[in-house]
């Protein structure tokens, strides 16, 4: 096996992903080449930093119950969603049709 | 399982997907595609505008999610997309990074690793071409097999093997370069 052929393997190797067929070629050539030996030992320690990026990130606690909060919003029916948003909204509507009704009666009483 | 008066099984009615199940799913992979969505854009406040971006669309179109496909892939996907269609096209005038394979043996020794900060990796994996960045994030970062990051991708399992090899081998030629320019392979 060459180094170039041997270089895709030993990326495969390193994730789990190497076939059967290929393992056994791939042991052949680690043991006679030193350098793609020492390729495989420094391609396992990048894979464990990369691996250990961008954890216990304490921003995404926040973000997270925001988006679970927007999901919620978007599953419950939208007048629920107003009169949790803008209380305001609904005393304006019922002062509105309050209004509404006595100004009717008004009418009706009048006219009667 | 109900049985019509002539004996027969009703035809199967296709499952459909529960909100409560795809919410509690999702959210559990929130951190996995956090990292994903960093390791594409390299920063912080895209990525948090990538997430919100990728959980808002998914929640939207929750009913083109079949049923036991896999929601991870379904969540990198949509990330995947939006930022290749959305954000990265911002950069588009910016340089996109070294995206020609070099083959360059010559790696940072473990040892060197050790000393190379986090910052320094992010910084070098950031400037590597797009290609081989996303799967050099969907494999190392998002913790995702080939068959997955290949489905995420729309390309094939021996395409993203090929982009992890040479992306990794171009971000140890980053990083020892970096080590020699800090003088710590003296």
């Amino acid at each position: 096996m060459k180094c170039d052929e041997a270089r895709e393997l030993i990326t495969s190797r390193i994730d789990g992903e190497i076939r059967k067929e290929e393992d056994a070629p791939l042991s052949l050539h680690l043991k006679e080449c030193r350098r793609c030996s020492q390729e495989l030992q420094e391609e396992k320690e990048l894979q464990r930093r990369l691996n250990s990026l961008y954890k216990d990130k304490k921003a995404w606690v926040e973000l997270k119950e925001e988006i679970i909060r927007m999901i919620n919003e978007r599953t419950t029916s939208f007048p629920a969603v107003v009169a949790k948003r803008f209380p305001f909204l609904l005393f304006a509507g019922l002062g509105l049709a309050a209004v509404a009704v006595v100004i009717f009666y008004l009418f009706f009483v009048y006219y009667q | 399982m109900n049985i019509r008066k002539d004996g027969k099984c009703p035809p199967p009615t296709p499952p459909t997907v529960n909100g409560e199940e795809f919410k509690q799913r999702a959210i559990f992979l929130f951190n996995q595609i956090c990292r994903i969505t960093l390791g594409l854009t390299g920063s912080e406040d895209e990525a948090m505008d990538l997430v919100q971006d990728t959980y808002l669309k998914a929640w939207t179109a929750i009913e083109q999610f079949t049923p036991g496909a896999n929601i991870k892939v379904w969540l990198a996907k949509i990330a995947y997309n939006t930022f290749v269609n959305g954000y990265h096209k911002k950069n588009r005038g910016k340089p996109v990074g070294e995206g020609r394979f070099v083959d360059n043996r010559r790696g940072p020794s473990e040892a060197l690793l050790e000393n190379v900060m986090d910052k320094d990796i992010e910084k070098a994996l950031k400037s590597l071409a797009e290609e081989f960045r996303s799967a050099i994030v969907l494999v190392d970062i998002g913790e995702m097999n080939y068959e997955e990051s290949a489905m995420v991708l729309n390309s094939t399992v021996g395409a993203v093997r090929s982009r992890l090899s040479g992306g990794r081998a171009l971000l140890k030629k980053k990083l020892y370069e970096h080590a020699k320019s800090m003088e710590f392979t003296k």
